[in-house]
């Protein structure tokens, strides 16, 4: 793995953290949101990450040593929807509302996904400096040609 | 080994694929700041200069990788710390760009060794 890999192990970050990103918009989105396709309010959803090896094998690699096998990217393994039961509001005007005029709504707490969203913005910041940190380097070993 | 081999170009050559090792880990560690279970990768920088200075000569072993102990573990397992691998980020760039500067300043000794007499 050399330098220039390092940008797709950070790209995978990036990517991994907009679409967490994503998920809590649409959390946000749909927080007052009672009908969904499937019946019901609409279900709080929520990304998991995992580890994932970024670069294809390829003859480069084979010379690769152990240090640069354990490094690793990061994928949305899956997204998981929270089962929480919906928090019930009495509108008996309302159209979804129950026989006892009752209507579920979404159980979403918009504090907590303020927060998820501040730290996937965070951590996307992150990664952009740390591409831009294997970007100066690769730009000063270039350097080293261009000057004599 | 050539004459352009000299053993100071090949310690900072050596230097340089260690410090680019370690903004590697540093990289891999930051994307996975999130990442459930995920453990901080490091190697043990000065053992493996040494290791890698006292077998000039022979191809270098590459550096064992291991898992940072004693850093503060989230309820989620991972243990990866900002702070620290801002830290390793920003030191790995100041190391690689002080061995470019030495390894410029000996191709230079070369390269006005090999002009010097243009003169004569």
């Amino acid at each position: 793995m050399n330098l220039f890999n390092m940008l797709d192990v950070s790209g995978s970050a990036l990517l991994a953290e907009r679409q967490r990103a994503e998920v809590v918009a649409t959390n946000l989105a749909n927080a007052e949101t009672t009908r969904t396709p499937g019946g019901g309010p609409y279900q709080r959803q929520e990304v998991v990450f995992g580890t994932v090896r970024v670069a294809q094998p390829s003859f480069g690699q084979a010379f690769d040593s152990a240090a640069d096998d354990a490094v690793r990217g990061v994928e949305v393994t899956r997204v998981v929807t929270d089962s929480a039961a919906p928090i019930q509001r009495y509108e008996p005007s309302n159209p979804d509302a129950n026989a006892q005029g009752y209507v579920d709504y979404p159980n979403i707490n918009p504090a907590e996904e303020t927060v998820d969203m501040l730290e996937a913005s965070r951590a996307y910041q992150l990664n952009v400096d740390a591409i831009q940190a294997t970007k100066d380097m690769v730009t000063q070993a270039i350097t080293i040609v261009s000057t004599s | 080994m050539s004459w352009l081999d000299m053993d100071t170009v090949q310690e900072i050559l050596r230097y340089m694929d260690l410090v680019s090792i370690r903004e590697k880990l540093a990289v891999g560690n930051i994307a996975n700041i999130d990442t459930p279970g995920y453990k901080t990768l490091d190697i043990n920088f000065h053992n493996a200069l040494n290791r890698a200075n006292q077998e000039l000569d022979s191809d270098p072993q590459p550096p064992a990788v291991y898992q940072v102990p004693d850093l503060i573990q989230r309820p989620d397992g991972n243990n990866v710390s900002l702070d620290r691998e801002s830290v390793i980020l920003a030191g790995v760039q100041l190391e690689y760009n002080t061995a470019i500067s030495l390894l410029k300043q000996q191709y230079g000794m070369i390269q006005l060794a090999i002009t010097e007499n243009n003169g004569a």
